[in-house]
């Protein structure tokens, strides 16, 4: 299996978009949201002026797959959110996850001034936060209430690894490499 | 209830599958639902019906009926 993840460029945004609006990938992010390719246009036009924010297209042996991501990267504080999603749901293993991830952290602690990452999972995605736990962050807490969606309020549950907790759990593992462009 | 009657509840509960399913050999990969969150929710339910907490790798190598009661046994399950 060849795994890549690939910046994103103006080339995926209707593929963004369609996986983006799909209820079984919206049920688990904060908002769900009705797009079309004129707030795409004007979305990465965004994207690329800011520069908080970095999204990779997963790639496997040619295909894409889905998405994983850098988002309010905070270059004061030194940190930033991420986030991912399988679109194609022949490709939602553990082991393609977990080697995304690895290689991500890889790229991130050796190529940016990030200091640590986080992850927000809502309420109710308990597997989410397990597999967190198992690709090496620590559950930081819960912001309770904190997310309110189709008229109810959802907990946000805080998972965070910092370089020296990912420089000493990658010694624990062992992964295949992947390209991150 | 023994060790392996839970472990089969949760295989049975989880994957709507029947005793002969698991009998007859049960890898994750002939499983066409089968993805990485039901694979963590299967974990949580075994680590905590069996009251343990697996490594990473083993996680990772949980692929199979089988394959899994070895994993457990690492545990110091009796099963």
């Amino acid at each position: 299996m060849n795994i890549s993840l690939k910046r994103i460029t103006e080339d995926d945004l209707e593929i963004l978009m369609t996986w983006r609006m799909r209820p079984d990938i919206s049920k688990h992010m904060m908002t769900d949201v009705k797009l079309n390719m004129d707030m795409q246009r004007k979305w990465f036009a965004k994207y690329q002026a800011e520069q908080t924010q970095i999204r990779w297209i997963v790639n496997v042996d040619g295909k894409q797959v889905g998405s994983i991501y850098l988002i309010d990267i905070d270059e004061k504080n030194k940190h930033a959110e991420i986030g991912v999603y399988i679109a194609d749901l022949a490709y939602r293993s553990l082991k393609l996850l977990l080697t995304i991830h690895w290689n991500l952290f890889d790229w991130i602690f050796e190529n940016t001034d990030l200091h640590r990452i986080y992850g927000l999972i809502m309420e109710g995605n308990e597997a989410m936060i397990r597999f967190n736990i198992a690709n090496g962050h620590q559950v930081e807490g819960k912001m309770v209430d904190h997310i309110y969606k189709n008229g109810k309020y959802y907990d946000l549950n805080v998972v965070g690894l910092t370089k020296q907790r990912w420089q000493a759990f990658r010694e624990t593992v062992s992964y295949d490499k992947c390209e991150v462009e | 209830m023994t060790n392996i009657e839970k472990y089969n509840a949760i295989f049975i509960e989880l994957f709507d599958c029947t005793q002969q399913d698991l009998d007859g050999g049960f890898a994750f990969n002939d499983i066409e639902r089968w993805d990485s969150l039901l694979h963590m929710a299967l974990i949580g339910k075994l680590e905590e019906a069996f009251d343990i907490m697996f490594d990473t790798m083993d996680i990772l190598n949980y692929e199979s009926y089988q394959n899994g009661l070895k994993i457990l046994r690492k545990y110091g399950v009796e099963i």
